[in-house]
């Protein structure tokens, strides 16, 4: 067997993910409410904040690791938030359920577009599609419950049994 | 699937026939005539997925030069020796569970004893056989046994597949549209329960996990109770109705589903396919064949209810896991019903597992009789195909192999470079036969030389590539699953291409 | 007594036939076939069929690569293995099994990662057949062969076979001349998604259960321990936690072979498709090596579940494919004095009329004029490296620059040449 010489595969030209990641980052015009950062030298790993100037979630900030796959634009990019909070289509373990992060997803998206579907849902969180039960259930039947747990939760504090991180 | 064959050898191809396809191929056994790469090919793709029982005639016939410049299953060491029993030897090997077996008696001896034949699920031929007698013996011996047969040839780049078989009958063609859900035609517990879901009732969230079925269902019946005289609604009414009577949040993807689907308001319940319906008026109703039995059954299911029994089978819709399940449960117990009512009408009532029934009910609507021919050749199909330069082009390879045979049944050897002048008197006497074959088709001689430069010798890629689709009808055969060929084919590797034909009986 | 394949070949080769290219020799297709260096990218269901072919059509050298080994569930197709192998190598048991065979044929195995190699490797193949599995593979060599073409004007041309149950397809593309695998994206099926709330709060199907286990449940209940769908202890404990999903919602049909099928996302596979899908692409080879008979025009879709189906048809390059849409332009530099802001803002920006470019290589960052590059006086040419071109002497910039822009449709390749 033939082990290989040159191990690194550097040779290869950057990939069609990478470019695009790059192109996208390029282009992205600031969106209101939304910060970006990243190292340059590695667009497929960004960092985002999101703090929402109005609705349920306004005041407080959020953070969300966004993850580019290998083979972007073709599969949808990931995201996860990095801290525990009550929203109706955000688990308590961060997964975020989103139509365009899924089934929806497109190669003509790019990345300005689904860090605005991020902002959307705090903006308008949608009680059809949910990931927390519990949250979506108040949202859609008790409005006022929902707007005081969403509160409670910035704040540190707890919903029924659960803890939430301060964000506000 | 059986837990048990999980990660078993057999795990990618169970998903493609189900245990009980790979039951009837482990119960099978087969025939091969002519121990060549063609056949060797062809055995390769049988042996691995585990047909039973490999059996291989070859007149003792010893390995030469040739067959070791193109055949991967005899060994260097093979020369001189007995081709079938090798090739038998080195086939086994790859299998521990299939039997490879040369039969060394010659043929003409063998077909002087049908009973011998009977043992065989379906017998390959993958070279012209010495005679026409012998190949009319063949054909007329397996015929009236209802033995597939499979004839094959290759020379070159070129090569045609031919299938005989008295009758197909196939349940399982694994059509991928069994979805059945009757929204122009709901049973009364279905209906019942649309009626139990009062849409106008609904908070937001529970109106956004209703299956859009029952949407659809209610959306329909309200266009149908408001038009004058019965009109099918059509899809854009239908949609129109969805977006501007119930469109509430905007966030609605049951509601979106439900025009994306809203073609399905189109399908009438009560319409069955041409091809049911020529299977239900067919002479073989009365025989009393186990598939007989099932489709008379099935005629009387018909004909007392004007729709097939339900197929069970239910696509997955945006809802949640309550609706859902509750309807999940509406449309199985209505296959069981209809099942169970099935059965009634059979005689014997211990004929049929009730997996089987189950089996049939699912796939009935799409079941398919093929009926074979004994002919060759038809010259009505140059005549049809005039107009298409592409399928002429694949008719003249056919008719160059039947060029082929005629002259190899004379001379007893192939044609090669020299031969080119004689093959096409052979192909123009040939297709003289023909009486509606008023020209020498375009293009015929070019393809006539073309195969004359391989003076019959097989090369492996068109081997291995016609080896692995008849191998493929082989399984089909067997497993009574998908849709065989109906019934004869030519590939031409120069352009890459296979042209498919029916030679009827008529 | 050895075997000689080219007792069979011979007839293909001896001379012109009816659709042979008129100016075809048997000289020129006798020693083209001799010369010719095959690389075959899988040695599993297609690669062992592949590497049979060749071996039997007069190939005389071939590599084959292959990083997996081999598993029980290959055996009902991949025939040059046998149970006692598993566990081995595919590739090296594979190109074993072909020498004990066609003894004149020289293979070498590489039990390795296409991504082990580099452009000089790949370089040295006259022509790539590909059995792979998945798109990424494919994608990987599609580029370097694309890069090939753009970067030394040698053209390695790449036949793909790819199966999936009684389907198949084949594809003929010469880099830069006809469509490559990237054009061809965009008829490939979007797999199968689920929406991350179906499988939290309203499963449906069995499938939801099984990928409410794979996605959110394993990694919460194991943190530490990534999922490995063949270590069949995982794959058990998937399949319990699926099964109880399952029950706790009344939804039937979780077995361990859907879990096993969900989880690892099998393809049906059989051997017989996988005959048919590399002896159409040996064959392409053979013809396209030889020129004994004309090459299909772009792609061959096969389908044996009705009758049988296998026809060609052609393709067509994507204008703006993001690998092989646009060549690499040439800038050429007089001096080595010149530092990186200057290349950017004369050479790149101006130039090429550009608003805010990016400028970057496989080895990081060279300016980016939207996030303010300070001044940088590095020179160029000690920022990335260059090497001397074999074509016409001088010094060229030994991988391609990328350049992103809001005026570029397409990112600009640039290939930076010292006169």
């Amino acid at each position: 067997m033939q082990k290989a010489q040159k191990g690194s595969g550097s040779q290869q030209g950057v990939s069609v993910a990478f470019i695009r990641a790059k192109k996208d980052l390029q282009e992205y015009e600031e969106i209101p409410g939304i910060k970006i950062h990243y190292d340059t030298g590695n667009p497929m790993q960004i960092k985002m904040s999101v703090s929402p100037n109005e609705g349920y979630y306004s005041g407080a900030v959020f953070h969300f690791e966004c993850q580019v796959p290998e083979d972007y634009p073709n599969k949808a990019p990931e995201f996860r938030c990095l801290e525990r909070i009550y929203h109706p289509n955000i688990d308590l373990d961060g997964h975020v359920c989103l139509n365009i992060l899924r089934n929806d997803w497109k190669p003509t998206l790019t990345l300005q577009l689904v860090f605005a579907g991020i902002l959307h849902l705090f903006l308008h969180p949608n009680a059809n599609d949910p990931l927390n039960k519990d949250a979506a259930n108040d949202l859609s039947k008790y409005p006022q419950d929902f707007t005081r747990h969403v509160q409670q939760s910035m704040m540190g504090g707890y919903v029924g049994e659960e803890k939430f991180d301060r964000v506000a | 699937m059986n837990d048990n064959e999980v990660g078993n050898k057999y795990d990618r191809q169970v998903r493609l026939w189900n245990p009980n396809g790979q039951r009837c191929l482990a119960n099978s056994s087969m025939c091969l005539i002519n121990a060549n790469t063609t056949a060797s090919e062809t055995l390769k793709n049988l042996v691995l997925p585990g047909v039973g029982k490999l059996v291989i005639v070859d007149d003792g016939r010893q390995t030469t030069d040739q067959d070791l410049a193109s055949n991967f299953f005899l060994r260097d060491n093979a020369i001189r020796s007995v081709r079938a029993v090798e090739m038998a030897h080195t086939l086994g090997q790859l299998n521990p569970d299939v039997h490879v077996e040369a039969e060394i008696r010659p043929l003409d001896q063998l077909l002087d004893e049908p009973q011998y034949w009977s043992q065989f699920n379906c017998v390959m031929v993958s070279s012209f056989l010495e005679s026409p007698e012998l190949h009319q013996a063949l054909s007329n011996l397996l015929w009236n046994q209802n033995i597939c047969l499979i004839e094959v040839n290759s020379i070159g780049f070129y090569a045609t597949l031919h299938i005989q078989y008295k009758e197909q009958d196939i349940i399982e063609t694994h059509d991928n549209s069994l979805d059945d859900l009757r929204l122009d035609l709901p049973w009364p517990e279905l209906q019942k329960h649309i009626d139990s879901i009062d849409l106008d009732q609904l908070d937001d969230q529970a109106f956004s996990n209703v299956p859009y079925s029952i949407i659809l269902t209610k959306v329909y019946q309200k266009l149908v109770s408001t038009s004058a005289e019965f009109s099918r609604p059509v899809p854009s009414t239908v949609r129109n109705f969805v977006q501007s009577e119930l469109r509430r949040t905007g966030d609605e993807t049951n509601l979106e589903e439900a025009c994306n689907r809203a073609i399905l308001v189109l399908k009438n319940s009560k319409e069955i396919p041409g091809n049911l319906k020529e299977i239900f008026e067919d002479d073989e109703l009365d025989c009393g064949d186990r598939f007989w039995v099932l489709v008379k059954a099935l005629k009387i299911f018909y004909n007392n209810h004007g729709v097939l029994p339900l197929s069970g089978v239910l696509p997955d819709m945006e809802s949640d896991t309550v609706n859902y399940m509750a309807l999940t449960k509406l449309y199985r117990e209505k296959f069981n019903d209809d099942k169970k009512e099935l059965r009634g009408y059979i005689e014997d009532k211990e004929m049929f597992t009730d997996s089987e029934l189950s089996t049939f009910v699912k796939n009935c609507r799409y079941m398919q009789v093929l009926r074979g021919s004994r002919k060759l050749f038809s010259g009505n199909l140059l005549v049809e195909n005039e107009n298409n330069p592409r399928m002429i082009h694949n008719l003249n390879i056919y008719v160059a192999f039947l060029a082929v045979k005629s002259f190899y049944e004379r001379k007893h050897r192939f044609p090669n470079l020299k031969d080119r002048a004689k093959l096409r008197t052979v192909a123009i006497s040939l297709l003289c036969r023909y009486q509606n074959v008023k020209n020498f088709p375009e293009g015929l001689e070019k393809v006539l030389d073309e195969i004359c430069r391989y003076n019959g010798n097989e090369m492996h890629n068109t081997c291995a590539l016609i080896g692995g689709v008849a191998a493929q009808e082989v399984i089909k055969v067997l497993t009574n699953q998908y849709v065989t060929l109906d019934n004869c084919l030519s590939y031409d590797g120069v352009n890459c291409e296979v042209r498919s034909w029916s030679i009827g009986s008529s | 007594m050895i075997r000689d394949t080219r007792i069979s070949t011979g007839y293909a080769l001896q001379g012109a036939g009816p659709f042979t290219d008129k100016e075809y020799t048997r000289e020129f297709g006798e020693t083209e076939l001799g010369r010719a260096k095959i690389l075959v990218v899988g040695a599993g269901g297609l690669g062992c069929e592949i590497l049979k072919d060749l071996a039997l059509s007069s190939f005389k050298e071939i590599d084959c690569i292959d990083m997996d080994t081999i598993e029980l569930s290959n055996l009902n197709r991949q025939f040059l293995f046998r149970e006692e192998d598993v566990g081995k190598s595919k590739a090296e048991i594979a190109s074993r099994f072909i020498k004990q065979v066609v003894k004149d044929v020289k293979i070498q195995a590489h039990f390795n990662k296409i991504q082990d190699f580099d452009m000089e490797f790949y370089r040295q193949f006259t022509l790539i057949v590909c059995g792979l599995d998945n798109i990424e593979a494919r994608s990987w060599i599609n580029k370097m062969v694309v890069d090939i073409a753009m970067q030394h004007t040698q053209y390695i041309p790449l036949i793909d076979g790819g199966t999936e149950g009684f389907q198949g397809s084949v594809k003929v593309m010469i880099p830069t001349i006809t469509a490559c695998f990237e054009c061809y994206k965009q008829l490939i099926p979007k797999q199968t998604t689920y929406p991350l709330c179906t499988l939290a709060s309203m499963p449906r199907l069995p499938e939801h259960c099984i990928e409410w286990a794979h996605q959110l449940k394993w990694p919460k209940l194991y943190p530490h321990t990534k999922f490995d769908a063949d270590d069949p202890e995982h794959v058990t404990k998937m399949y319990r936690m699926s099964l109880q999903r399952a029950k706790d919602f009344g939804i039937e049909g979780v077995t361990k072979a859907k879990t096993l099928g969900v989880v690892k996302n099998i393809i049906p596979a059989i051997a017989s498709t996988n005959a048919v899908i590399a002896a159409a692409c040996c064959n392409e080879a053979f013809k396209f090596i030889t020129s004994c008979n004309p090459n299909l025009e772009n792609i061959m879709y096969y389908n044996g579940e009705v009758g049988v189906v296998l026809a060609s048809d052609e393709y067509h390059k994507l204008v703006d494919c993001p690998v092989c849409g646009n060549r690499p332009r040439e800038v050429v530099i007089t001096t080595s004095q010149i530092t990186v802001e200057q290349f950017a803002n004369e050479y790149v920006k101006v130039r090429f009329s550009l608003v805010e470019p990016d400028i970057f290589y496989n080895g990081g960052d060279i300016y980016n004029f939207k996030n303010g590059n300070k001044e940088d006086n590095r020179l160029l040419v000690e920022v990335i490296p260059f090497e001397e071109n074999s074509n016409d002497g001088q010094l060229h910039s030994k991988y391609q620059l990328i350049v992103v822009d809001k005026s570029l449709q397409n990112p600009l390749k640039l290939i930076v040449k010292l006169e």
